[in-house]
């Protein structure tokens, strides 16, 4: 049973209702809207028409011509077989906020009993708004307004012959981090056809943030979370699209919640701490996730793409990703600054979006269920991409716990635990190895 | 809920790692439900006799935080908080492959740092620390510290 999390309709129905309201004012009066409604939820208007011939109207009071409804639905269906009855709209002649009053929502049950995804789309003087009755309470439903008419498949027409799109349809991403890197992955990751997101960040643009987001100065104090939602929308107004502002590095479960919705999480905070619970969740439910993250100036970066329990996780990388968020003391010397001041993580969005597009396209493969060949990507500045498969590490105390825990109570020392070595001699060992197909 | 219920295997280990390698710490619980080794230390003559080492309610996926008290570090520079907490890494070092007995180490290191003048500004770079190169072998990095430091145990 497809519940109705979206609706998408454009300016031209919404002027249809509000000349059915200056018709018949001060009467309330009613239509209905019809149009498909999508796997992940997504319902699509494509007509609307006006209560039809029998339809009785008073002050406070309407009812429409269900069978009027029904013949324009069977005429329409000629054309399109998808299309169905979606919802009723309603006109409520005053000013204020359009909420269903209690007749409504009793109406609205009764509807739903037979066509359990409709809704009412309420308009008044002030404003419109879409419900949804959920065990006997009004909901709002999220519209979209487009300008125009459009359709799904004509969205997405470039990409249907290059994307599996029935399959990502299904899919629902968790992003977490919408930093520079982040409001990229949502942008293209949104213009894949994937049919849900699940957003997590919790600040909003600054002004300092502007010279490299997704978001420009009109978005200055806007939370980080709508800004994506709106860029991934405007692309593709068929995802569904759900924002959490949360620090969840405080509030894990509620990670978790999320994460247990989706088909895939991605990593993008930029902090190892918030990477490390990803991991966990990850591992824990088997969701695949993939994190990146860049470092020095953002003149190079990473991508590591983790299948549960069949590759590297993100602990068993630590040593390197750790590289990725802690600058190291001679890198600070080269570029003349003290360690603090590059960590402040000096960088170009050009060089940040890079190792953004990597990431999103193992996203992709992970979501289309393709054969991972490689499972890390290491991005530098001069285009150089390497390509590696990481195997699980026999030291990891998250993916390989009880093999980690056998070996240190064994051996009564986590010595190998506190052993510091420099990512440049593991990168060198690794891509000194790199012809060899496992390494670690 | 706190780790040490979810997790009993890795509280095993925690407690035969602390045991194994000889430190005089106790394991204790906090108001907050939290657990914490919490015993003295003496470095170069300078003796704390409350050193705590609480580990967080997601260990090992958040860092263990080390307090030093009685008497507290004075607050010489950034990485000595006014609670009495230090901070001797930078948060996104912390793996969920530190352990308590690591941490009780990162603590004698950061106070012989901190008594002998070594300890600047800014954190000790990563790369610097270096263990012995004997992984399996038990009595590489603790016999090295105890002689180093000489404490009193």
């Amino acid at each position: 049973m497809v519940k109705v999390r979206k609706v998408v309709m454009s300016k031209n129905h919404l002027g249809t209702m509000e000349k059915e309201m200056q018709k018949w004012l001060p009467y309330e009066t009613n239509g209905y809207g019809f149009g498909k409604l999508y796997d992940n939820g997504v319902a699509h208007i494509t007509h609307v028409c006006d209560g039809g011939p029998k339809t009785e109207r008073a002050s406070i009071r309407c009812s429409g011509d269900e069978e009027y409804a029904t013949s324009v639905k069977e005429e329409l269906r000629k054309q399109d077989p998808d299309i169905g009855l979606l919802g009723e709209f309603h006109v409520h002649p005053w000013n204020g906020e359009p909420m269903l009053s209690n007749g409504d929502i009793k109406q609205l049950m009764d509807l739903k009993k037979a066509r359990h995804w409709q809704f009412s789309m309420l308009m008044t003087k002030d404003g419109f708004q879409i419900w949804d009755v959920i065990d006997g309470c009004a909901h709002k439903i999220p519209c979209q307004i487009v300008n125009s008419n459009i359709s799904k498949e004509g969205v997405l027409d470039r990409i249907l012959k290059v994307t599996q799109n029935d399959v990502l349809t299904g899919k629902t991403v968790l992003i977490v981090g919408l930093g520079s890197g982040g409001s990229a992955i949502s942008k293209y990751l949104g213009c894949s056809g994937i049919g849900k997101f699940i957003l997590v960040d919790n600040e909003d643009l600054e002004a300092v943030n502007v010279i490299r987001h997704e978001g420009g100065l009109d978005d200055i104090g806007k939370p980080k979370t709508e800004i994506c939602k709106r860029l991934i929308e405007s692309h593709n107004p068929f995802a569904v699209v759900e924002c959490h502002r949360f620090d969840t590095t405080n509030e894990i479960e509620r990670l978790e919640g999320l994460a247990a919705q989706a088909d895939l999480i991605i990593g993008s905070s930029g902090s190892a701490k918030v990477n490390h619970i990803i991991n966990k969740i990850s591992l824990e439910r088997g969701i695949p996730a993939v994190y990146g993250g860049v470092y020095e100036r953002a003149t190079g970066g990473f991508v590591l793409a983790v299948l549960p329990n069949e590759t590297a996780c993100f602990n068993c990388l630590f040593k390197m990703a750790s590289e990725a968020y802690s600058v190291d003391k001679e890198a600070a010397n080269r570029y003349g600054l003290s360690e603090d001041e590059l960590h402040q993580q000096q960088g170009l969005w050009i060089n940040i979006t890079f190792p953004s597009l990597i990431l999103c396209n193992a996203a992709l493969d992970i979501l289309l269920s393709k054969k991972l060949k490689h499972n890390l990507f290491l991005y530098d500045s001069s285009m150089e991409i390497r390509k590696l498969m990481i195997i699980k590490s026999e030291e990891c105390a998250v993916c390989n716990k009880e093999t980690w825990i056998k070996s240190v109570s064994e051996t009564g020392t986590s010595e190998k635990s506190v052993r510091l070595s420099s990512i440049r001699q593991k990168l060198r060992v690794i891509l000194k190895r790199k012809g060899e197909s496992h390494e670690h | 809920m706190q780790w040490y219920l979810l997790d009993k295997d890795r509280l095993r280990a925690e407690l035969k790692l602390m045991e194994r390698n000889g430190s005089n710490f106790r394991l204790c619980k906090d108001e907050y439900g939290n657990i914490l080794w919490r015993g003295p230390l003496c470095i170069h003559g300078h003796y704390h006799n409350d050193v705590r080492l609480v580990y967080p309610e997601n260990f090992p996926f958040e860092q263990i935080k080390i307090y030093v008290f009685e008497p507290m570090l004075p607050k010489a520079n950034l990485h000595v908080h006014d609670d009495g907490s230090i901070c001797p890494m930078k948060p996104d070092e912390w793996s969920p492959n530190w352990t308590g007995l690591a941490m009780y180490l990162k603590a004698i290191e950061f106070l012989d740092a901190f008594y002998t003048g070594r300890m600047s500004y800014e954190l000790p770079p990563l790369t610097v620390p270096v263990y012995p190169s004997s992984p399996r072998n038990g009595s590489g990095l603790i016999s090295i510290l105890k002689e180093a430091f000489k404490p009193p145990w």
